[in-house]
């Protein structure tokens, strides 16, 4: 305990700690539009700044590590009776002591923005950030260990920058062995075996850092690179081909009471008192038309995984990037009723046989349609193909009218033709 | 854990040496040594390069032996087996002290006492002990790197003395320190030799004459002279140079010494 007392003081761990939560502070505050409101955001965010922290830790371990050497003790403390594997097992744990204290605070700084708005408390995200903490300790005692090699002022930033540069080159797509773990979406979750598979990766790492600063032998040095190759192989193996899966729970639609539905993933629900208002009016207007929406999802277009069936009869909201701090909708009522109503109740769909113009101007005809108000800005040429479609679309008769948008939905749900032409031709249904 | 009670055969000496050798590659630092120290405080004097810090460096187990035999606290010294038990009761200030600048002086000598593997309950009321002992008592909360040159010696002294070691070995421990220190460390040295066995490398003479009950001079990694002061004193005459009776005694002692060992070439 009275080394262990020291060193918590005295060593680099004090450091370690200060500049893990500044950093990291920084990144969540910069960051604050990725994660808040949800658990699994903030966890996901906590491994995302694995990426400035890892490379923290092992510059710092790196400077604790060296402490021997240019304080000249080695003369001294090689005379005493203590075994070199126990006088270095204080220091390292200091050392991880600072980093894991550090990292939770940046987690419980991070729950403030989570605690009063999460509407959904499941899934595995605390295991998603104890691996990373695992991860933060192997750096902290694998820079000890290199300091100890190379006790060099030059050790900690020359690690620091390659550690940087070797994980902006390595594939940021969510290798097992990197400690950066980035979610493709808030519905998916990591799949449980590569999350295991990490944690025998980083806990095998950490074994063998520790292992490697105590070691007095090349026999010590050898069994610790055996024990890192061991735990990267077994990982490696075991780790399925892809991190994430659809979260089943915080993927699963919850609904707003009564009719017609309302729904959102149950991560989003919180995003439902807001819409269900909007959303009902918004089905109201398009009813009118022929194959009109009968129900609204709101969902994350972004992952190919969790996309809802394209099908006229859905009305589908993008949650992305339309999200505030609190995890509701930024948009106002007025504006939610916009969203909704874009494009007759459509996502938008261009494609390089008829081009990215025609979509637009189709898509602003037809808002303009629903909305009553003009087709958009008439100050571009899309604004102005949009403007002349909808003039030309109004002076038809009423049922034609109609008959046109539900072709043109058609074609935008489908994505299989212009969308502009069915809604100035009216053709194939 | 401990060495048992009884003592061990070789016992009556705190060290004893024996055609002590220590080569470094071709180069013979310490040449066919025949020492023997039991408690008291002795001086090694010599030349520099003589081969002192070297067997102050095999005395405190830094570095092994190549030739000969050693026996510290009645052990041989190549006896791993014993060799945490026999480091617990050793005292050993380097030539070149290193330290943790950024320890306070009480955390360097716990952390000190705590790699000797002193039992916890101690260790603070011992390294307030020691710190008091070579006068740091009101710089016991300061960094280590706040210190003068001749405090951090003293710091090197203290956690040298932590352990209440049995034997103390202490390589030219009056360096960077102001007359009235290196009187009091003097004295603070023959109180300690009453019960344990100093030994103070130095190559000033004047340490020696003041502090120490017996010395040895080493040359060329062999020993030139054993025996007490007064013998060291009175081995000189007016036609040695030197300030002093020791340093006439000295010089005198190393010229009649080399001149033996080229008769017998």
């Amino acid at each position: 305990m009275t080394a262990f007392r020291i060193e918590l003081r005295r060593s680099s761990a004090l450091l370690l700690a200060a500049a893990t939560v500044v950093v990291g502070a920084l990144l969540l505050w910069l960051l604050a539009d990725e994660w808040t409101a949800r658990w699994s955001g903030l966890a996901y965010l906590m491994r995302a700044l694995l990426f400035a922290l890892v490379p923290v830790a092992l510059a710092a371990g790196a400077w604790q590590g060296g402490r021997d050497r240019r304080a000249g003790v080695t003369e001294l403390f090689g005379t005493v009776a203590r075994p070199y594997p126990q006088r270095l097992l204080p220091v390292a744990l200091a050392m991880a002591a600072g980093v894991l204290v550090a990292y939770a605070a940046l987690l419980a700084g991070g729950s403030v923005q989570v605690a009063p708005y999460a509407s959904y408390a499941g899934g595995q995200w605390p295991v998603v950030v104890a691996v990373g903490a695992v991860a933060l300790v192997a750096a902290a005692w694998l820079g000890m260990a290199v300091g100890r090699w190379v006790p060099s002022v030059l050790t900690p930033p020359t690690l620091l920058v390659f550690s940087f540069l070797g994980q902006m080159l390595s594939r940021l797509d969510n290798g097992v062995l990197l400690p950066v773990l980035a979610t493709p979406s808030d519905l998916a979750t990591v799949a449980p075996e590569f999350l295991a598979a990490q944690g025998v990766w980083f806990g095998g790492l950490a074994a063998a850092a520790l292992l490697l600063v105590a070691s007095a032998t090349v026999w010590a040095r050898a069994l610790a690179a055996a024990v890192a190759l061991a735990a990267a192989g077994v990982s490696s193996a075991v780790a399925p081909a892809t991190a994430f899966v659809v979260s089943t729970d915080g993927a699963t639609l919850v609904c707003a009471d009564g009719e017609p539905r309302v729904c959102a993933p149950r991560i989003h629900a919180a995003v439902l008192p807001a819409l269900t208002e909007p959303a009902r009016e918004a089905l109201r207007t398009l009813a009118p038309i022929p194959n009109a929406p009968t129900r609204v999802v709101a969902t994350d277009l972004g992952w190919a995984p969790v996309a809802p069936q394209r099908t006229t009869d859905v009305l589908v909201v993008d949650l992305r990037f339309r999200l505030n701090a609190t995890g509701r909708f930024e948009a106002a009522p007025a504006g939610l009723r916009t969203i909704l109503l874009k494009g007759a109740g459509t996502q938008s769909c261009p494609d390089p046989a008829w081009g990215f113009e025609r979509d637009v101007a189709a898509d602003q005809a037809a808002t303009g349609w629903v909305t009553g108000r003009p087709a958009g800005p008439a100050t571009d040429e899309y604004g102005r193909l949009g403007e002349r479609t909808l003039s030309e679309l109004k002076a038809l008769p009423r049922p034609e009218q109609l008959a046109r948008l539900a072709a043109y939905r058609t074609a935008k749900v489908r994505c299989d033709r212009d969308p502009l032409t069915a809604l100035t031709t009216g053709a194939p249904r | 854990m401990s060495l048992p009670e009884q003592p061990a055969p070789d016992q009556a000496w705190h060290i004893s040496a024996s055609s002590l050798t220590v080569r470094y590659g071709r180069r013979i630092a310490v040449d066919g040594l025949d020492l023997t120290f039991g408690a008291g405080v002795h001086g090694l004097l010599g030349p520099n390069g003589a081969g002192k810090t070297t067997l102050m460096r095999v005395l405190a187990t830094a570095s092994p032996a190549t030739g000969g035999s050693l026996r510290i606290l009645g052990r041989p010294s190549g006896d791993r087996h014993h060799l945490r038990a026999v480091r617990r009761r050793l005292g050993y200030l380097p030539q070149r002290f290193g330290y943790y600048a950024r320890f306070t002086v009480r955390e360097f000598v716990e952390y000190v006492a705590w790699l000797k593997e002193m039992p916890a309950a101690d260790i603070p009321g011992a390294a307030q002990r020691v710190i008091e002992r070579v006068q740091l008592g009101d710089r016991a909360g300061h960094r280590m790197r706040t210190l003068s040159g001749g405090m951090v010696q003293r710091v090197g002294v203290a956690q040298a003395l932590v352990n209440d070691p049995e034997v103390l070995l202490l390589d030219e421990p009056t360096v960077g320190l102001d007359p009235e220190q290196r009187v009091h460390l003097r004295a603070l040295l023959r109180d300690v030799g009453a019960q344990t066995c100093v030994i103070v490398s130095t190559h000033l003479v004047e340490d020696i004459a003041a502090a120490c009950s017996d010395v040895a001079i080493i040359d060329e990694g062999r020993v030139a002279f054993r025996g007490s002061v007064d013998q060291l004193a009175a081995a000189g005459s007016r036609e040695d140079s030197g300030d002093s009776a020791v340093e006439r005694g000295y010089t005198a002692l190393l010229r009649q010494h080399r001149t033996r060992v080229v008769a017998a070439r």
